[in-house]
């Protein structure tokens, strides 16, 4: 068996014998010609060391060794390298001629160099991989960087997507000592009121388990999808007021009503277009889909809003409130038809008051709401947690 | 009892082991798996158990909401609102499980045991799981940059990761490629 040097000369410990002349030993490939971990510049046989190559394991059965069974497998196989095809090709099993041992020098050769040449390909694939992520990761950064469009930017977008002012939209601005009133009322009467009530938990299989804690600017998130011209939406709009005005404070809201020829026709209510909501506990997320009239579209849910309405309410109900995920109310909670052609101020002034049809439902209401809002804060602020009781 | 002696009367004699030499496979005669580089092995398993301790701080802060992340929020990085964003489950499991996973299983195909064996099929689960991790985390990293809008400094050094165990499994998978016998 011979090993070729960069030369292609035979190495020192070449030896042609273990094909020309079977019946005598030859030496275990040893040396640098032995040594697998061979130089990448391939030259193998440069270096000869005395240790012993490792040997294949069961690479070469002595039955193809040609005759040179007194060196062991390792050397009968490495011996007869004839008896050792090549790939996709007979070898040839009784070569005893020189010509035929160069003949598979030159294709072992062969076989190197392919082997070489596949692999730095190989590795020059490798790098265009890790190169092709880097540059999509690079062009992801760049994009943002550069002031790429996200499409999370429009979750607190509280302008219209039509872009209508309040008067378009049948939004009044709010009268001061009405807000007053709804904003301060006393946490007594809501939790007189709520006692013992709750908002229904979210809970369920399927998709509804699987959503994850609804948050956003760090806070639990309270979404609410509404619209216009939506008597429940206008009757749930009063408890919200009250419950979250608890937790933190509105600018810019509005007083509008619902539509005249729904149901509890002209509901008087708050309207959320166009307002903000400052909370350190909680974030407040609204949606308000529609004018009262239903004629214009006012703002619309985000991809993910509208995925998660979906998900947890498959008729896309409204009004739809969703809790941090943790607590959900889709539709009317109290009975608002007392409501309905009521002015925005004679409700307001039922707040507080658990005598009236419409002032015990909205407390009621916004006690169960509070409470389960105290559960999403870790029952901060104390102030108000504490005050509502159970 | 007849019927067992009957049973055991009937089985094959046992080939005693010592005789049974298993036939060389046809790749066994023109390849070797000459002794692989060491640094793939020795660089898979220290980026794989610094993922893994990453996504075990992840998984425990997952599943217990009163650890607060160790994570600045100023500008885009904000680690709690990624965390908690719809984008942090993929198929209902939580994604930092799924990192989990993902840590444990590369851990085991980065062994030096892993690299030195000979089976196809494991080279290629290893580089098909790296492929996957990589994908993973560059979608990951989409969400955060524009669905999310905000960067989870925890996350990202795990998308990091991800990108060299992916680099150091395609590279280390082309230098310990099988090498045609002599």
């Amino acid at each position: 068996m011979t090993v070729p040097t960069d030369s292609g000369k035979t190495g020192p410990g070449d030896s042609d014998q273990g094909e020309a002349k079977p019946a005598t030993p030859v030496p275990p490939r040893g040396g640098a010609k032995k040594k697998p971990n061979r130089p990448s510049s391939g030259t193998r046989a440069t270096t000869p060391k005395a240790t012993t190559a490792k040997a294949p394991t069961a690479k070469a059965p002595t039955a193809k060794a040609t005759g040179a069974g007194a060196t062991g497998a390792t050397g009968a196989a490495r011996a007869s390298g004839s008896g050792r095809p090549a790939a996709g090709r007979p070898a040839p099993r009784n070569s005893g001629t020189k010509s035929s041992t160069g003949g598979m020098r030159s294709s072992n050769n062969r076989r190197q160099a392919e082997w070489q040449a596949r692999r730095r390909r190989n590795m020059i694939y490798s790098g265009i991989a890790v190169a092709v992520i880097v540059v999509i990761a690079g062009v992801f950064i760049a994009i943002k960087a550069t002031g790429g469009s996200s499409k999370s930017s429009s979750k607190v977008t509280v302008t219209g997507s039509n872009n209508l002012t309040a008067s378009q939209a049948d939004i009044s601005p709010l009268d001061p000592t009405d807000a007053a009133k709804v904003s301060g009322v006393a946490l007594s009467a809501l939790a007189d009121a709520s006692k013992g009530t709750t908002v229904p938990t979210l809970t369920g299989g399927g998709n509804i388990s699987k959503q994850p804690p609804l948050t956003a600017n760090g806070h639990p998130e309270i979404l609410y999808i509404g619209a216009g011209f939506c008597p429940y939406c206008a009757a749930e709009r009063w408890p919200m007021v009250v419950a979250l005005s608890k937790f933190g404070t509105f600018t810019n809201l509005g007083q509008t009503a619902s539509s005249p020829t729904d149901t509890n026709p002209s509901t008087p209510t708050y309207s959320f277009y166009l307002s903000t909501y400052t909370s350190p506990y909680i974030t407040f997320t609204s949606v308000e889909t529609t004018t009262q009239d239903e004629s214009q579209a006012l703002q619309s849910p985000t991809t993910d809003q509208a995925k998660l309405w979906k998900a947890l309410d498959s008729e896309e109900t409204i009004p739809f409130i969703d809790f941090a995920n943790k607590y959900l109310i889709t539709g009317a909670t109290y009975t608002s038809s007392s409501m309905s052609n009521q002015s925005f101020a004679s409700v307001a002034d039922q707040v507080g008051n658990n005598n009236t049809v419409a002032g015990k439902g909205i407390d009621q209401t916004a006690g169960a709401m509070i409470k389960s809002i105290c559960s999403l804060t870790g029952d901060q602020p104390a102030t108000v947690c504490s005050a509502i009781g159970t | 009892m007849a019927t067992k002696s009957t049973a055991r009367a009937k089985r094959p004699p046992r080939r005693a082991l010592s005789t049974y030499t298993p036939p060389p496979a046809d790749d066994e005669l023109v390849e070797e798996y000459w002794p692989a580089p060491r640094w793939p092995a020795v660089t898979g398993i220290l980026l794989s158990l610094m993922g893994l301790g990453v996504a075990t701080y992840l998984t425990i802060q997952h599943f217990d909401q009163k650890i607060v992340l160790a994570c600045p929020t100023s500008g885009l990085i904000n680690c709690e609102k990624v965390t908690q964003s719809s984008y942090s489950y993929i198929a209902g499991i939580p994604v930092a499980v799924l990192g989990l996973a993902f840590f444990v299983v590369m851990l085991i195909l980065q062994l030096p045991v892993m690299w030195r064996s000979t089976d196809r099929r494991i080279r290629l689960a290893r580089l098909a799981w790296a492929v996957a991790g990589v994908g993973t985390a560059l979608w990951l990293v989409y969400a955060e940059l524009f669905e999310i809008d905000n960067i989870c400094l925890w996350c990202t050094s795990v998308h990091i990761l991800s990108l060299i165990l992916f680099g150091t499994t395609v590279f280390g998978t082309v230098a310990t490629s099988p090498r045609p016998l002599d």
